[in-house]
């Protein structure tokens, strides 16, 4: 079989699914009732932390462990300028401060806070991603040191107890205002919804240009890329700022939306469990990003509720048996099933050899 | 140092923990022509072209390329500032994809990382990769998947690779493993066609070849050049005969 023939299977198949999960999503308040929209409003913000993770997992082939980082630090200064905005807030007054630090004044304009809840993780990803992307460091070692920088984000973010609320978090954010007031739970829920949309459209823009296959090539054959004259970290950085940049502003509508973050948004299970949506759904592909984080937030809404703690096991097995069985993730073995025509799989066959 | 030559390796020597693979080489190729360097295996003709490519760090010895000492630059400005394309001893290729994008991904312009991002794939110059494809007899197969290739069909895709590369100079590592003997009587043609504005140095085993298209032939054993000159001048020397032509 062709490799275009393929490719448009693939791509009808992949515009299906899209459009059923789309139409899901888009009717789901009208059913749902306000409380369960803002619980989708929450997993929505998640899909586009996973879309992240897909651009430099799936795309890249570079497995951070510690995604959660630009997620939790974009939540934070989100939360910190919405709180800050209204004056002192009471965490900051528990522990003593009577007057805004003047490293906070910028935040109080909400539309400053937003750059910089952006712009900082964004920045700090670029100073990571050049130490740890040139290449000395590689495979399991990027992996790990993301982990460890995840870990120390969420000591410090426990320690700033003055300007973080520490163990205890910041509350009382409120909704987003694009419009001057804060939206209503529908509004924000729509609000959050067309920015995934957004981060869709964006990532797969990426994935399509002359960009997309070179990350791609680096994923499949580094080396090559080299030897035919790519300046290979330079494109590594780059995806690695730009998903930043996306799980930042994830971070900041979560944040947004849920009304509080605690230190565990900077953390290695966020991080991790990212991880998993997307290797559950199946990288590389986009939608298996959104279909895992959507499918596995969704069950464990369901399942909590009889198994308890038992429901991380439960991941832990469903993560297990993808791997195994479905190496592609669950959308990845859906684009590629072809229950016609078996032979056709056989090496060589349709081949110009 | 020679004025006309293109690449010009001077002294170069490589240790692997104590081992010398690459022992004191000085070597001058001149722009446009055809260099065949044939050795036993393990005579380190694959490092010696790893070590003009960046690959592996020289510990001893200078690399001029036009002129200018290129000597442990970074592998990638090897290939984008200076030119210096270069296909893989086993074919070396994206299996991945198909032949035409293969061939996209080494077309010469802009590897500029924003450059890149506001490209469409589609906006590629057509007409480059077409004429590649006829070079390399894979027009039928443009659409076809690296890995469902025969390992013949795979080295002739990264020989138009390294064409879209648009090198100066052409580095082949034993081009012609895995084909039959029509295959490598056309990769031949193919190299015999694609030198003149550009240079090519090509490692090689099958003697019928070499023949057919070296200039000069570089012999080498054991890190060292043995004996360098025209095809029936290196296939007269008895030394070239002991060590090489007789095993
Ligand atoms: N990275 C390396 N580490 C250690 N030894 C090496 C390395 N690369 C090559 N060698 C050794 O150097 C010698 C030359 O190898 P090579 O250049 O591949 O020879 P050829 O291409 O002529 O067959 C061999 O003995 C090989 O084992
Ligand atoms: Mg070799």
């Amino acid at each position: 079989m062709g490799g275009i023939k393929k490719a448009r299977l693939i791509f009808t198949r992949r515009a299906g699914i899209n459009a059923l999960i789309l139409a899901f999503v888009a009717l789901y308040p009208v059913a749902a009732g306000a409380y369960r929209t803002d619980v989708l409003a929450k997993t929505l913000a998640l899909v586009i932390l996973a879309l992240s993770v897909d651009l430099l997992w799936g795309y890249t082939g570079i497995l951070s462990l510690g995604q959660a980082v630009p997620f939790g630090l974009g939540a934070y200064i989100a939360a910190i300028s919405d709180n800050v905005s209204r004056g002192i807030p009471d965490y900051m007054v528990t522990y003593g401060i009577t007057q805004l630090p003047a490293a906070f004044m910028p935040l109080t304009v909400p539309a400053v806070g937003v750059a910089l809840a952006v712009a900082v993780p964004a920045a700090l990803s670029y100073l990571i991603g050049r130490l740890l992307l040139s290449g000395r460091v590689r495979g399991v070692f990027v992996s790990l040191i993301t982990m460890a920088v995840a870990n120390v984000a969420t000591v410090y973010i426990n320690n700033a107890q003055k300007f973080t609320g520490g163990s205890n978090g910041i509350g009382d954010i409120t909704r987003p205002a694009p419009f001057g007031h804060a939206l209503s739970i529908y509004g924000n829920y729509y609000f959050v919804m067309a920015a995934a949309v957004l981060a869709y459209a964006f990532c797969y823009y990426i994935g399509s240009s002359r960009l997309g296959r070179v990350l791609g090539a680096i994923r499949a054959n580094e080396n090559r890329a080299v030897f035919i004259g790519y300046r290979v970290s330079d494109y590594k950085v780059f995806i690695y700022v730009v998903s930043a940049a996306l799980a930042a502003i994830a971070g900041m509508l979560y944040a947004r939306t849920t009304g509080m973050v605690s230190p565990a948004v900077t953390g290695i299970r966020l991080s991790t469990l990212a991880v998993i949506w997307v290797a559950v759904g199946g990288r590389g592909n986009l939608t298996g990003a959104v279909a895992g984080c959507l499918a596995l937030n969704g069950m464990e809404r369901f399942a909590a509720g009889f198994l308890g703690d038992a429901w991380e096991l439960a991941v832990g097995a469903i993560l297990l048996l993808i791997v195994f069985f479905m190496p592609d993730g669950v959308i990845g073995a859906v684009l590629r099933f072809r229950p016609l025509r078996p032979a056709a799989r056989a090496k060589g066959g349709g081949a110009g050899g | 140092m020679d004025d006309k030559a293109l690449l010009e390796l001077v002294n170069v020597s490589v240790d692997f923990r104590g081992f010398r693979a690459v022992d004191g080489v000085s070597m001058s190729v001149k722009a446009g022509e055809i260099r065949t360097i044939i050795g036993p295996n393990g005579a380190g003709k694959s490092t010696l072209i790893d070590l003009i490519t960046a690959k592996t760090k020289l510990r001893y010895g200078r690399i001029f390329f036009q002129g200018r000492d290129i000597t442990n630059r970074s592998p990638d400005s090897i290939a984008r500032i200076y030119g210096i394309g270069r296909k893989f001893q086993g074919p070396n290729v994206f299996g991945d994809m198909t032949v035409e994008e293969n061939l996209a991904l080494a077309l010469s312009g802009s590897r500029g990382v924003l450059r890149n991002l506001l490209r469409s794939e589609s906006e590629d110059a057509r007409g480059a990769i077409d004429g590649i494809l006829d070079t390399i007899e894979l027009a039928g197969a443009r659409r076809e998947m690296v890995s469902s290739l025969s390992h013949g069909e795979k080295q002739w895709v990264e020989i138009g690779m390294v064409l879209a590369q648009d090198a100066k100079l052409i580095i082949l590592d034993e081009p012609t493993t895995g084909m039959t003997a029509d295959e490598t009587y056309k990769t031949g043609e193919m190299i015999r066609a694609m030198s003149g504005d550009r240079t090519v140095i090509v490692t090689e085993h099958d003697m019928d070849f070499v023949r057919q298209v070296a200039q000069t032939v570089t012999v080498m054993n054991q890190g060292k050049i043995l004996a360098e000159g025209g095809f029936e001048e290196i296939s007269a020397n008895p030394e070239v005969i002991r060590v090489y032509l007789k095993e």
